[in-house]
């Protein structure tokens, strides 16, 4: 399953839905037909990010349980020319009533349809996050410049790194302030990346239109004038090998343990 | 960003990832010694491991000491 990337952060509110919501956009006007499931049972939000909240009809909770089809579970975004799919969250159940096996099997029938399956995983690192992970093969970590988003973010690598099914794993950091960068308490970039050890796919800026737009359900990168909207676009085409990423991985401080323990690629 | 909020952050990170580290040693520690316990009577709360450097060119061992039960001894003789 190579093309199912999970959004995930441990600390709430860092911006995973808005950069699903847009970074599925963009991947859809690529021409490349992506679908954008969101993990965050009971607490329904990426529809109304991207628009589609008027359409659903039936729920990722109602698909793995068998109460509907995948054509009813899928919610296409005509501007998009029905490149972008959605599969929204229940708002009325809990975690715990999606079965991880009818979960991998509704995965597999995506696999046949699109090109890529950008999962929407919910704050924490409980049941949801655990279900939202298992099956991808690469992981995006949503990092605010904060530390404790930082520390929370620290968390979820290394349930990442040691999670059974291997994963790529990349950071975004979003709600950047370049302005900030020379200000002593703000944390730049680079030591973000320095400091959690992990590949950088893209930075985002904080960008008070992000509120704008999620509040009006037209995704921010449409607006194609807009810097936020060059940063999500460079990420989009990262991710559909459009272009190689440029920013390295740095070196990791890790116990003696972490080093010595064999990698199991 | 000052030094005095770098050395917090590694600080922080540090604590964090040595109480992690310490889980995946007890983690392991567990897994060799259930194997090992359908071999031998294994007395499995003294089971002790580490990483210890074996010569000036910094190479390492894992060194596994499994303490056999007692009793399991005795029952042999
Ligand atoms: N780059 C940005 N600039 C400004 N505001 C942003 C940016 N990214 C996200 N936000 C705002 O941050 C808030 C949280 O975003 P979002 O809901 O996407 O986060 P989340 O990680 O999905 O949250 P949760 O953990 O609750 O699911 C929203 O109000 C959104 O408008
Ligand atoms: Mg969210």
């Amino acid at each position: 399953m190579p093309n199912i990337i999970v959004f995930t952060s441990g600390k709430g509110g860092v911006g995973k839905s808005t950069l699903v919501a847009n970074i599925g956009t963009a991947i859809a006007l690529y021409h490349k037909k992506v679908v954008i499931i969101d993990m965050d049972i009971g607490l329904r939000n990426l529809d109304m990010i991207v628009g589609l909240e008027r359409k659903i009809k039936a729920n990722i909770v109602d698909l793995t349980k068998g109460l509907c089809s995948l054509k009813d579970a899928l919610v296409y975004d005509a501007r998009t020319k029905n490149k972008l799919a959605l599969i929204a969250a229940s708002q009325s159940d809990f975690k715990k009533d999606i079965n991880l096996f009818k979960f991998r099997a509704v995965l597999s029938d995506l696999e046949t349809m699109f090109d890529y399956i950008l999962i929407d995983s919910p704050a924490g690192i409980e049941e949801g996050f655990n279900k939202s992970i298992y099956y991808a093969k690469k992981a995006m970590v949503v990092v605010n410049p904060e530390i404790s988003s930082i520390r929370d973010a620290d968390r979820v690598l290394a349930l990442l790194e040691n999670h059974r099914i291997k994963k790529e794993i990349s950071l975004i950091i979003n709600r950047y302030r370049k302005e900030l960068k020379k200000k002593r308490y703000y944390i730049p970039s680079d030591e973000i990346i320095e400091l959690l050890g992990a590949p950088c796919i893209g930075v985002i800026s904080e960008d008070e239109r992000v509120l704008r737009q999620n509040n009006s359900g037209i995704p921010f990168v449409y607006q194609s004038n807009l810097q936020i909207s060059t940063e999500i676009k460079e990420i989009a085409e990262t991710i559909i090998g459009k272009k190689k990423n440029r920013i390295t991985k740095k070196n990791q401080t890790k116990s003696l343990w972490d080093k010595m323990k064999k990698d199991s690629s | 960003m000052s030094s005095k909020l770098s050395n917090r952050l590694k600080s922080i990170l540090d604590e964090d990832r040595k109480v992690l580290s310490k889980n995946s040693e007890r983690d392991l520690k567990k897994k060799l010694a259930d194997i090992m316990s359908s071999y031998f009577s294994i007395d499995k709360r003294k089971v002790r491991i580490n990483i210890v450097k074996t010569n000036y060119q910094s190479e390492y061992k894992l060194t596994a000491d499994m303490p056999i039960k007692k009793s399991a001894l005795d029952k042999e003789k």
